[in-house]
């Protein structure tokens, strides 16, 4: 398949997030054999809609030039560039509907070799079909995936330049970050996985969907409790609950949860969808907290104000900015270290509405589901996900069955939906059964 | 703490001008009326809007009164923190 001469070469340098997505890459490659892939899933209740999508796609000069980049170093530094590998053609599977989580668990890309954006056409057998979107973390985010996947779409131009950056703090200010994640991961964490991690090949996805009513009843819980302008916090301190019960239920010695939770930079208008305009902030969530959801809400709300008070979220780019001329092996290292592998107890995210998709309403039918599928963190063993697309809130779990096993991650959702549904009987009858 | 002396149409400019530099999503223009929920800012954004506040004017807005009624628009939420100044006894030169 040629390529259009619109795009004909170009060079992306990585930026700090990137690198670090691209460290992560190397992490999670040696303990799942799989790297830092993001998936975004539209399904369809035809099969016609999916194929009427690609066609246009796969002829767009601007998939075909993401298609045709490959990772590249450069000394200590890495950066995106046109290869004449050529482009890899569409892939098309058939699958039974319940494959699907498990298809995209598995599907890799390898930076160096491979596409870092691919797209997937699946048949199901019940005459329903998908497009699954692939991409390679170190390329962009998730907000970023959806602005390049719904701008490709619907047929609009993609900006092949870097987000501008923003105002850079000193990086002494910087080094306070990285104190503080280093004195915090030093200390032992709570999580599903304690000790040194092993090998996990068995990768897996679950998906809950809040129907309009449940979300409305979410929406009542938050406003009773003060908390209606602060969605990602109560989710956040639920999750936390719900993953301090099960850990209560193996009777694991009670310790502190450390949380790396996303934050995106991108603003309103962005159209520069690629790389990592992200920062992160890290919280250390101490058991006393947990007994109520309020009081772990708004504790967790002090926390997130401190921090962007003293302004780390402004930091972490400086400071991930500084750290890619680090080599990538001692890199890798030093996110390991020193808390045997683990850098967060898990890893949340609320990613809010997924507005990015809207500008497809016109294009897609209001049946159309979307689902973004994170990357697979297994060293914490789970990560939690929260978006809301059209209105319904969803909850989205990578996990690793080795780290916890099925049960538990029923009785996490349980609890998960039970304090956001403010249902206290479902709450206690599972504490009761322990 | 005194806060410093706040005019009500300033500060509500100043918010607009904030919000429309660091929501995450809409288009359209931000203006006073503009619905908060609707204009594209997250948990996060909502307490940089808040801290942005305390740099400014050198006075916190507890976090119990970011109610979805005091923070419908900018315009309440303007209206919201120069009552709280003004019950904790700041100096506001609010004049609508």
């Amino acid at each position: 398949m040629p390529v259009d001469q619109a795009h004909p070469f170009l060079t992306l340098p990585l930026r700090g997030a990137d690198y670090l997505m691209l460290a992560f890459d190397g992490i999670l490659r040696n303990h799942t054999g799989r790297g830092n892939v993001c998936a975004l899933a539209f399904e369809f209740s035809d099969a016609q809609q999916a194929e009427s999508l690609i066609e246009p796609l796969l002829r767009s000069s601007q998939f075909l030039a993401l298609n045709t980049l490959r990772l590249k170093r450069r000394g200590f530094t890495y950066c995106w560039r046109t290869s004449h590998r050529g482009v890899r053609s569409p892939i098309v599977c058939s699958l039974e509907c319940s494959q699907l989580p498990q298809f995209i668990a598995h599907h890799d890309i390898d930076p160096f070799t491979d596409a870092p954006l691919q797209v997937v056409l699946v048949h199901f057998s019940t005459g329903h079909s998908a497009l699954v979107f692939f991409w390679h973390h170190a390329l962009t985010d998730a907000r970023g995936g959806e602005l390049l996947i719904s701008s490709m779409l619907a047929g609009e131009d993609i900006e092949f330049e870097l987000p501008k950056r923003r105002r850079r703090t000193a990086l002494a200010d910087a080094n306070k970050l990285r104190r503080e994640i280093f004195r915090a991961s030093a200390a032992p964490l709570r999580g599903v996985t304690p000790g040194r991690l092993g090998s996990e090949r068995d990768l897996r996805y679950m998906n809950v969907t809040f129907t309009a009513e449940e979300t409305r009843q979410v929406d009542a819980t938050a406003r009773s409790l003060g908390l209606e302008m602060f969605p990602a916090v109560l989710t956040l301190a639920a999750s936390a609950r719900a993953l301090a019960a099960v850990c209560d239920i193996r009777r694991d010695a009670p310790g502190a949860f450390q949380v790396t939770v996303p934050h995106s930079l991108r603003r309103a208008g962005a159209r520069k969808p690629l790389s990592n305009d992200s920062s992160y902030l890290f919280f250390r969530i101490l058991p006393e907290t947990l007994g109520d959801l309020k009081t772990a809400a708004t504790s967790l709300l002090d926390q997130s104000t401190a921090m962007i008070r003293e302004g780390l979220h402004l930091a972490c780019p400086t400071l991930l900015d500084a750290a890619r001329f680090i080599p990538l092996t001692l890199y890798r290292r030093f996110l390991g270290q020193p808390s045997g592998g683990r850098f967060a107890s898990f890893y949340f995210s609320d990613v809010g509405e997924m507005f990015s998709l809207r500008p497809l309403d016109g294009a897609l039918s209001a049946t159309v589901s979307a689902t973004h599928y994170a990357p697979h963190y297994a060293p914490p063993g789970l990560s939690v996900v929260f978006s809301r697309f059209r209105g319904a809130l969803r909850l989205h779990i990578p996990f690793c069955p080795g780290a916890i096993a099925a049960a538990e991650i029923d009785d996490f959702v349980r609890l998960v939906r039970a304090d956001l549904l403010s249902e206290s009987r479902v709450k206690e009858d599972v504490r009761l059964a322990v | 703490m005194i806060p410093k002396k706040i005019d009500a149409a300033e500060l509500r400019h100043e918010l607009c001008a904030f919000v429309a530099d660091n929501r995450q999503d809409g288009d359209g223009p931000v203006d006073e009326d503009t619905p908060l929920s609707e204009a594209g800012i997250d948990s996060f954004t909502l307490l940089e809007i808040l801290l942005f506040l305390e740099r400014k004017y050198e006075a916190r807005l507890p976090l119990e009164l970011l109610t979805r009624e005091n923070t419908r628009s900018i315009a309440t939420l303007t209206d919201c923190y120069l009552d709280f100044l003004e019950r904790n006894g700041a100096k506001s030169a609010a004049n609508g």
